[in-house]
């Protein structure tokens, strides 16, 4: 069976850092302007002291359905058999069509170029068997990296472990995300 | 194509995570974790991830710089000179200044660092000044002094057990942002392991106050009063340690009710020992003297007593009476934190003793006026649960009994000793840094002439900025190192270029835990960096010569690891070297370093330098219940310094990957309260102290007290590749609001993080 890559975002163990979004920049010739992976803070809500919020984690979903290729009439963008999707910026004609497609926002127009960028798991890593430059540097081992054809990965065994907790970003969008999430604690969600 | 991976530390703070320098031809193009690092294992920061931007900034010192115009002047005409003449320079001004005025008159200045305190202590005690004006006071010294005094050992910081504890408490303390490294198992001892998760701190917005069990909203300086409560549950509920109260702290001795001391030896028998103590016999009812060994028969541990007509209680029934005033109702008033809140924490707290880790920093010591005895409170609290030197507790590296130690920090002459400015008033730690720069501008009680700092820039960590200013101004000379023109390198007559710490061959060895590490330069100096301890041994060659008698840094690093029998070169090959095998209760073997060889509830030596020596909880010197008054004009309590995880202190701001994570410098403010002022969010507002005021953007949240701001420092810099401009002036510089006439009585801490503001649309500012 082929691998398919996967992330997961355990919600419960992100302190909102960013040392994934720099490890990131500084992995990957990125435009400065672009943040292929950026932390959120969602909330508080409530009415102090009785509040809520979490932080979370953006990046590329790799979905198995993705949105950002359809627009696309060269077929710059594709999902590779690992599950990654990519773009090719060769074939690519700078249109735009794929930004406003993508229901997460995580592509990114370089403007020096005018070609779309993401996160693409970091497929020259990934090649050498190594993980997501994000996944090491973080302090709350929130990100969890796996093959998720493999039941022994790591990704597989958190999956497990989250049970009802997992869940993916806007899948009413129906693109079936590869990158999921676990609910945080207290969750507003 | 030449590539190697060189096994380093980062320094872009203390933590000293291990890193993995990727170098190609001689160029660093990527760090990463080590994942093989006993502490960190693999975790690194932004901070430290933005390595080869820092490095290759091109706004970097490059070679020494001497001022040619007057200080002052738009442009300083910065001229490159050679390092023998910068050397030589600052070296026959430090001497002719010495042989004139004194060694005293030259005060030696340093930031928070770059680890090499020991070398920093170095230099002035070789050249023979005690002039340190250095931030240590708002920074660690207060918990070192605090628990040397308490406990006789560092009991806070690189080894509070927060990923094996069974509860942490995060108290003032941001370390998953600030300190990543020491917590890199933090997050998988709450979520795997189920460890309970406390956080005491003003902010909702605090990275972990959303995970926790409890949130303790505290308001900001009222800690104490706080920890006093968590005492009063404890000890009304019988929550604590009773063998270890027994056993090893003072609670059983005797306190003369009217002098306030406690009852010695002497006191009972004219030939008694005067430096021995008395408890309470309950079996024969009378007094006897205190054994320092753990065989006695158990003392009274509460009560009041006569002794010849005269009343003495035990320290610990005056800790209950000290508490007694802080129930948790009675604390709500003071701390703003919820009554029912306040008993389920201290509960959640005393009942996962031993193994309840509280990781305390700088919300609590150091920048509050009452520092000290917030301290010496959350001493006593994870003495009497039996915290100490357990597993999950309170452990004290070997390093600490040494850093200081004359071995490396050199020996200061006894009589230049006693000159350190305001060493009357403040005995156990340096004087507030005001005694500097009044020194500088009116030469009282005697001037400072000249100021040589390393990785320094009090125009930011300093108290009140205008006043530091006036005295930097007023310095015959100064000499700044570091990587980049700093507004303190502005004022400087030279100017020197600091090698980042990819560039520099040091050590790795304070807040390490039980180990040393090889912290080897990844890549050569660029162009005419120096590591800061090059710097010190040139300068100590011709200022104090008989103290720094090596040739090169190499030798000062063999010299540092000579009682371990071990070389640079060894250390280097090694990359890491154990310095003790933890083991816990240690004090079983060797007792406490204090005067009764316990742990202290009742500090003798507070008491005998005429201070409390009980935690007494006293209001921050400005505050809603200190000055009502004031407060009516400034009626916001505000916090000053809360921290941004992607830069340090007020370094970084340059850096493109970091800044576009944290553009601006933001105030924190309840929504509800900012509707009531007018005040949108991003809209800039004034912030006003009586000391002075700035501008910031306001950040409206939920996430904070109506009546607590929280305002960011460190702000001066600009960044141009984001089109953000530098900061003159002071605009947004948090410590032009802080005041420099109040301080902490013991450890000298300024209130930076307890004053009053009154906060307004900028459109008001005329």
């Amino acid at each position: 069976m082929s691998k398919q890559y996967a992330m997961l975002v355990d919600l419960r163990r992100c302190v909102g850092c960013h040392a994934c979004t720099v490890a990131c920049k500084q992995e990957n010739d990125m435009h400065l302007s672009s943040i292929w992976n950026r932390v959120e803070t969602v909330g508080p809500i409530g009415v102090f002291p009785d509040l809520k919020m979490y932080y979370t984690v953006k990046f590329c979903m790799h979905c198995e359905d993705p949105p950002c290729a359809k627009p696309c009439l060269t077929e710059a963008i594709y999902r590779r058999d690992d599950g990654i999707v990519v773009i090719n910026p060769g074939q690519c004609t700078a249109c735009d069509a794929c930004i406003d497609a993508c229901p997460y926002h995580v592509l990114f127009i370089n403007p020096d170029t005018g070609i779309p960028e993401k996160c693409h798991l970091c497929a020259h890593r990934i090649e050498k068997g190594l993980k997501p430059a994000c996944v090491s540097p973080c302090v709350g081992q929130a990100l969890i990296f796996g093959d998720s054809n493999d039941p022994q990965s790591e990704f597989s065994q958190a999956i497990e472990a989250a049970g009802d907790n997992a869940f993916v970003l806007q899948a009413e969008a129906g693109t079936r995300p590869s990158v999921r999430y676990v609910k945080p604690q207290n969750s507003v969600l | 194509m030449d590539e190697k991976i060189v096994r380093t530390c980062c320094f872009e703070c203390h933590t000293k995570c291990g890193v993995l320098a990727h170098v190609k031809d001689g160029r660093l193009v990527k760090v990463e974790g080590d994942p093989d690092h006993p502490i960190s294992r693999g975790v690194m920061c932004s901070k430290g991830l933005a390595a080869t931007q820092i490095l290759y900034h091109r706004d970097r010192l490059n070679y020494p710089l001497k001022r040619t115009r007057p200080k002052g002047d738009a442009d300083p005409g910065w001229q490159r000179i050679s390092w023998d003449e910068a050397l030589d320079t600052i070296a026959s001004k430090l001497l002719e200044i010495r042989s004139e005025y004194g060694a005293e008159c030259v005060s030696f200045g340093q930031g928070t660092g770059r680890g090499t305190n020991q070398w920093y202590f170095r230099i002035s005690s070789t050249f023979g000044s005690p002039n340190r004006a250095n931030p240590s006071e708002q920074c660690l010294y207060p918990s070192i002094t605090s628990s040397r005094m308490t406990a006789g050992k560092m009991l806070w910081w690189d080894w509070v057990d927060v990923e094996s504890a069974r509860c942490v408490v995060i108290w003032g303390s941001n370390r998953v942002w600030t300190e990543a490294g020491q917590t890199a198992r933090l997050m998988s001892n709450i979520v795997d392991k189920g460890a309970k998760l406390i956080v005491v701190d003003p902010r909702f917005e605090h990275p972990l106050a959303h995970k926790a069990d409890h949130w303790l909203p505290v308001r900001p300086g009222s800690d104490g009063a706080l920890a006093l409560a968590w005492l009063n549950v404890i000890l009304h509920e019988q929550l604590y340690d009773r063998d270890f109260v027994e056993k090893w702290t003072n609670a059983p001795y005797l306190v003369w009710v009217d002098e306030n001391r406690l009852v010695t030896q002497r006191d009972l028998s004219p030939d008694g020992d005067p430096k021995h103590f008395a408890v309470w016999h309950p079996l024969h009812d009378k007094a006897i003297p205190a054994q320092t060994s753990s065989e006695e028969t158990a003392p009274a541990l509460f009560g009041s007593y006569a002794i010849a007509g005269r009343e003495c209680k035990t320290v610990f029934q005056l800790l209950l009476e000290l508490t007694a005033k802080y129930s948790p109702e009675e604390a709500e008033k003071v701390t703003w934190v919820p009554a029912q809140r306040i008993r389920d924490a201290a509960r959640m707290y005393a009942s996962h003793s031993p193994g309840s880790a509280i990781d305390m920093m700088q919300g609590v010591e150091g920048q509050h006026t009452n520092s000290t005895q917030t301290v010496r409170a959350l001493e006593i609290l994870l003495a009497i649960t039996g915290n100490i030197d357990v597993a999950g507790g309170h452990y004290s590296a070997r390093f600490w009994e040494e850093m200081e130690g004359n071995h490396l920090a050199g020996i200061m002459p006894r009589e230049q000793a006693a000159k350190r400015l305001g060493r009357a008033e403040y005995r156990l730690a340096q004087a507030p840094s005001t005694v500097w720069w009044q020194a500088m501008i009116t030469g009282k009680p005697y001037p400072i002439k000249a100021h040589v700092v390393v990785a320094g820039n009090p125009l930011s960590w300093a108290a009140n900025t205008n006043e530091v200013r006036q005295a930097l101004m007023s310095l015959e000379f100064l000499s700044v190192m570091d990587y980049f023109i700093s507004p303190t390198g502005q004022l400087a007559d030279i100017l020197l270029p600091a090698a980042h710490w990819t560039e520099r061959d040091f050590i790795a060895d304070e807040f390490c835990r039980q180990w040393y590490f090889a912290q080897p330069r990844a890549v050569e100096p660029g162009f005419e960096r120096w590591s800061d301890l090059k710097f010190y041994l040139e300068l100590g060659k011709r200022i104090a010569p008989e103290g720094w008698p090596w040739r090169d840094v190499e030798e000062v690093l063999d010299y540092q690891l000579a009682p371990y029998g071990k070389t640079w070169e060894q250390l280097k090959e090694q990359h890491s070297m154990q310095l003790e095998t933890p083991h816990y209760k240690k004090y079983q073997k060797e007792g406490f370093r204090t005067p009764s060889g316990k742990v202290e509830i009742y500090s003798h030596t507070l008491q005998s330098l005429g201070k409390e020596p009980l935690p007494v909880y006293v209001e921050p010197a400005v505050s809603p219940f200190s000055t009502p008054e004031l407060a009516q004009k400034y009626p916001f309590v505000l916090t000053a310094g809360r921290r941004i995880p992607v830069y340090y202190h007020s370094s970084l701001r340059n850096m493109p990957w970091l800044r576009q994570l944290a553009p601006e410098p933001e105030v924190e403010l309840n929504t509800q309260t900012a509707k009531e002022l007018g005040i949108k969010g991003g809209a800039w507002v004034w912030i006003e102290t009586p000391t002075g005021k700035i501008k910031m953007k306001a950040k409206p949240t939920n996430g904070i007290h109506p009546q607590v701001v929280s305002a960011t420092h460190g702000w001066w810099q600009g960044c141009p590749e984001l089109g953000l401009p530098d900061y003159p002036d002071d605009m947004s510089n948090a410590n032009v609001l802080s005041d420099n006439k109040s301080y902490d009585p013991v450890t000298s801490g300024p209130g930076m993080r307890s004053q009053l503001c009154r906060i307004y649309g900028a459109q008001e500012a005329s």
